[in-house]
């Protein structure tokens, strides 16, 4: 698994934002913490991952539980 | 506290006859309203809003009392509670307008999340990046702050310092009074609730509502029917006072029709209707048919914003037949209670004449005010030196 292209990441990730996208928005940041989880970047990972888990759970995701279990494996979350 | 203020509140806190009302310096000043503010709307249960501002599962409304920033939720199962709107971390205010939350209460910030009932769920990145967890951050003890709340007729009370008796021990005469009336109530709908941005204190919308003596003058509307006579005074030294009439006339639309009655009332309410105050800041009104609440909302020494709302012994979803009866209803009240807001607005302006010296009461005609300005007295006077 690659990294995608960060700059377009990154526009994508504020187009979301600004269009208030943030269900999108907490996909895009679970993806992305995968990937780098997959690569071996913990730390970056797990930020992206929180990202994430924020949003679904403010939202009422259901992804908000596989994130949190993603996380609590890697002892950043209670 | 100065000699002068606690002499002025002697006078305020003797019988009638012989008291002044409450000086200027309650009604102009920022130092007297902020401690009426911690006395009179905090120690005690005050009125904020309605549980149908937030009628769904995950509805959110923020409310502005007095300048305290406070959050009305309904939770998933529907239940409401208060708490302060503010974050546990940095102090932002946590939610700006009015909202249905699916989930968590995130705040704006740093994104520190809540969960509906106020407790901790995520404090994301506070160990350092993608680290949620830290050993000083102990989430149990961080939950946004619960603010003692009780509903009733779909009014949110709430007792922000959390020291006052329960709502029913402390509302427990009024809840008496007024038991044929504890069953179901409905808001009317949006044409049932109305704004008013009065230029003056809040307590003087208090002491005008509380008394009859006005109402030949300013509701010369009433006075077909309703004359002075027919009126009578509530006082309950305390804890609330207010007015009552014996002649009490429904309301009829175009085709005769008339809003059904509060189920099993007793015959003095025929033609019975009282109007009271329960102190601090709640407006009431009880009729056979239907009645309102005008919530107090202070927004300074010098501004009070007016909620006023009706409501009935029926679900108007389920009449759609008195949907112009309810609607003209409204256009009444509206009316009349308009009729009152050049009063208290002069009122204030009379306020800042300096030779002013709080007025001399009727004995007769403004005991209830009177009654009400004895609590005021009497609160102070005990915050500032215990129950002397």
């Amino acid at each position: 698994m690659s990294i995608p292209d960060f700059e377009k990441y990154n526009q994508l990730v504020l187009d979301l934002f600004e269009k208030e996208k943030f269900e999108e928005l907490a996909c895009l940041y679970l993806e992305w913490g995968k990937r780098l989880l997959a690569l071996g970047k913990l730390d970056e990972g797990c930020f992206f991952l929180t990202q994430g888990y924020v949003l679904a759970l403010e939202h009422g995701m259901e992804e908000a539980v596989e994130i949190y279990e993603i996380l609590k494996n890697h002892e950043r979350e209670d | 506290m100065d000699v002068e203020a606690d002499r002025d509140l002697e006078l305020v806190r003797q019988a009638v006859e012989g008291a002044k009302g409450l000086p200027n310096n309650h009604y102009i000043d920022q130092a007297t309203y902020e401690e009426e503010r911690e006395v009179l709307l905090f120690n005690n249960w005050a009125g904020i809003g309605l549980g149908s501002d937030i009628p769904n599962p995950g509805d959110v409304s923020p409310v502005n009392f007095a300048g305290m920033p406070l959050l009305m939720v309904r939770n998933h199962e529907g239940d409401i509670q208060v708490f302060q709107n503010t974050c546990r971390h940095r102090g932002m205010k946590l939610v700006e307008k009015n909202c249905n939350l699916r989930g968590t209460i995130r705040c704006p910030y740093h994104s520190w999340s809540y969960n509906l009932d106020g407790s901790l769920r995520a404090t994301p990145h506070v160990g350092g990046p993608g680290m949620n967890i830290d050993k000083h951050i102990v989430r149990e003890d961080l939950g946004l702050t619960k603010i003692n709340t009780h509903i009733w007729r779909d009014i949110v009370f709430v007792n922000v310092s959390g020291t006052a008796p329960t709502f029913r021990e402390y509302a427990s005469k009024l809840l008496k009074r007024w038991h044929e009336h504890e069953q179901p109530m409905y808001h009317g709908g949006p044409v049932s609730g109305f704004n008013f941005d009065v230029a003056c204190n809040w307590k003087l919308a208090v002491e005008n509502y509380c008394e009859s003596y006005h109402l030949p003058w300013i509701h010369p509307g009433l006075n077909s029917y309703s004359r002075l006579e027919d009126h009578y005074h509530i006082e309950e030294p305390g804890h609330f006072s207010g007015q009552g009439t014996l002649v009490y006339r429904q309301i009829i639309g175009e085709k005769g029709e008339k809003f059904p009655d509060f189920k099993n009332l007793s015959k003095f309410w025929n033609t019975g209707a009282e109007y009271i105050v329960l102190f601090p800041n709640v407006m009431l009104a009880t009729q056979r048919d239907h009645g309102y609440a005008i919530i107090l909302l202070p927004q300074g020494p010098e501004r009070t914003i007016e909620r006023n709302e009706i409501f009935y012994s029926f679900d108007p979803e389920t009449r759609p037949d008195l949907k112009a009866l309810i609607e003209k209803n409204s256009v009444q009240w509206r009316g009349v209670l308009e009729e009152d807001l050049f009063v208290v607005e002069g009122m204030q302006k009379g306020r800042h004449g300096i030779f002013f010296d709080g007025g001399k009461f009727s004995p007769v005609m403004d005991s209830p005010t009177h009654v009400f300005h004895k609590w005021v007295g009497d609160k102070l006077h005990a915050s500032r030196y215990g129950n002397t």
